[in-house]
């Protein structure tokens, strides 16, 4: 009986420290590509959270990684077309929404990073981000108040390494999922389109699906939309050199794309409506079939997400 | 009995320790960053920053990974059992992730914006005494993608490798001019690399 008791008790102590340290999956998504951190926990979220939010990561401590991904517009950068790092420098591209990025084969609008911890090394050390070199960080955050004793919580060590600095990071940016917009209620049966965000669906399945694929709304394969190229910025032939990928570059998502204006790898259109009146040339939609697309494309916004608490602003020992 | 011993001394074999040493020379005389040195008389050449990752090459296993760093002499020489050395760290530990030690980000050998190593990195500048022009250079020279892969195995064997800059840098200076700042997988990459992987040879 004992025995019996013990072993329910362990099983879900089990599952509840499984739950602790997986991402949830939405029924019929794929699997994540990317892997979870082998010490994901509580803690280590937390720790990754307060790093993301943090300007001391940055050379002049006046950027952090949320000054270019906000979390009311799912993590991108919204008041210029690309976004800017220290001293204003204006960097080359728009920095685009952060969810849902375990799903991700590989980051950046040319795919050339693959694997999420490292991708942060970009942000840290580019000189148009946060322009700082990680020697510099470990060392500020070896001297902090609070750092030392929460990174020693999460990797049981006394020193401060940089491969724990981007694991960090990663527990906190991989836990960002998005899967709670009207849609999903849709696809749930829990709710049901308007007539016209129904005809906007249908033409998003015909014209848009194989590409912005569901439920994920991206696919990890670089492609040209049609729109116009910028010499100064050749996409996934930057990384393979191949010709036959001049121009293309990786298939964003439309999750909060409502959100998460301006649009392109270089924000060349401010809103849908200039994104619609591209495809429109592109497809021949007409302005009512362009209309009926925005409203399909407004139902893939999770307020749910963009304004859980949970991944919001917290001081350094806020309780999660 | 005897047979024992046998097995001993070819186990014995297997974890024998060689002590190997890069030895980095201009014109066969010691190199040292930031001190000037001639090439065809009128070229003054002076480098801050060279690096650079040789991993022992049987294929296999997880072989180390030495970080050869201009400026410490402790990069300079290991112990390991393999004498046959490559330039550069094999594509599938390229594309793993993030590690710590030889390959830890810190030592900025890491392409964060596109995922793999820089095998050698060299930054510096020539001074023209001719013409009092100055010229700076920086080569990153890496990447394990084809077709630029910058990997590539050391000819023979050996415990002292020695590494001649000139001998480099005459190179460079005669093929068609490939660019001084090159910072990621070319053409031009790929020949400064291999330049550079046959100006090195095992000592006789
Ligand atoms: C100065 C603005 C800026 C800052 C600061 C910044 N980022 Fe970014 N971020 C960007 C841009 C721009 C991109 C897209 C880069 C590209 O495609 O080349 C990006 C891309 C990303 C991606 C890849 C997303 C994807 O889907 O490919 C992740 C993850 C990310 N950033 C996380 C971070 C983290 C973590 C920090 C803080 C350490 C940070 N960013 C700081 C601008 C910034
Ligand atoms: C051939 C594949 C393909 C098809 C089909 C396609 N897209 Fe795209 N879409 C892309 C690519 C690639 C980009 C990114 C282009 C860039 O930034 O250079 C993109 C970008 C977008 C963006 C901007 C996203 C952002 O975060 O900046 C929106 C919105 C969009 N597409 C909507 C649609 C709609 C609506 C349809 C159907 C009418 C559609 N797309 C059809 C490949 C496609």
């Amino acid at each position: 009986m004992l025995n019996k008791l013990l072993f329910v008790f362990l099983l879900g102590f089990l599952l509840l420290s499984l739950k602790d340290s997986q991402i949830s999956l939405a029924k019929s998504w794929p699997e994540p590509i990317q892997a979870t951190s082998k010490y994901a926990s509580k803690a280590g979220f937390a720790l990754g959270r307060a790093l993301f939010y943090d300007p001391l990561l940055s050379a002049d401590s006046s950027v952090s990684c949320a000054s270019c991904h906000l979390p009311y517009t799912a993590f991108a950068h919204v008041d210029h077309p690309t976004s800017h790092g220290i001293a204003d420098r204006i960097g080359k591209r728009n920095a685009p929404g952060l969810f849902n990025l375990a799903w991700r084969q590989n980051f950046h609008w040319d795919g050339g990073v693959m694997h999420l911890n490292s991708q942060a090394l970009n942000p840290l050390t580019h000189p148009d981000e946060m322009g700082e070199t990680i020697e510099h960080i470990l060392l500020k955050l070896k001297r902090h108040q609070h750092y030392p004793q929460l990174f020693k919580k999460v990797y049981k060590q006394k020193q401060i390494e940089t491969w724990m600095l981007l694991d960090a990071l990663q527990q906190f940016t991989i836990s960002l999922i998005s899967k709670d917009s009207f849609y999903d209620k849709v696809s749930r049966q829990h709710a049901s389109f308007s007539e016209q965000q129904q005809k906007g669906f249908v033409l998003f399945e015909q014209h848009c699906n194989s590409c912005h694929t569901a439920p994920l709304f991206f696919s990890n394969r670089f492609e040209s939309n049609g729109i116009r190229i910028d010499s100064t910025d050749l996409g996934r032939f930057n990384i393979t050199a191949l010709e036959a990928d001049k121009g293309k570059f990786r298939v964003p998502t439309l999750r909060n794309i409502s959100h998460s204006f301006p649009y392109m790898h270089d924000g060349r259109y401010k809103s849908l409506k200039e994104v619609m009146a591209h495809y429109g040339q592109q497809l021949q939609l007409n302005d009512k079939q362009q209309k009926d697309l925005i409203a399909f494309l407004k139902t893939l916004t999770d307020t749910t997400f963009l304004m859980n608490p949970q991944f919001q602003y917290h001081t350094l020992n806020q309780k999660p | 009995m005897p047979y024992l011993f046998f097995v001993l001394f070819a186990l014995s074999g297997l974890f024998t320790f060689a002590q190997q040493q890069v030895k980095l020379t201009w014109n066969n005389q010691p190199f040292e960053l930031d001190s000037t040195y001639l090439l065809h008389d009128t070229l003054q050449f002076q480098l801050s920053e060279l690096k650079c990752y040789i991993q022992a090459v049987p294929q296999k296993g997880n072989n180390a990974i030495h970080l050869i760093d201009a400026a410490d002499p402790e990069t300079w020489q290991w112990q390991d059992h393999a004498t046959a050395l490559q330039v550069g760290i094999r594509a599938e530990i390229q594309t793993a992730g993030v590690f710590t030690g030889a390959l830890d980000p810190i030592n900025g050998m890491y392409w964060a914006w596109n995922t793999g190593f820089i095998s050698v990195k060299c930054v510096g500048e020539f001074n023209n005494l001719k013409t009092g022009q100055t010229q700076s250079f920086e080569f990153h020279l890496g990447g394990y993608q084809a077709p630029f892969a910058c990997i590539m195995a050391i000819p023979g064997s050996g415990t002292i490798l020695n590494c001649d800059l000139q001998t480099w840098f005459g190179h460079i200076l005669e093929t068609p001019p490939l660019g001084w700042k090159i910072m990621q997988p070319s053409k031009a990459s790929l020949m400064l690399f291999e330049l550079f992987t046959s100006s090195l040879s095992y000592a006789k």
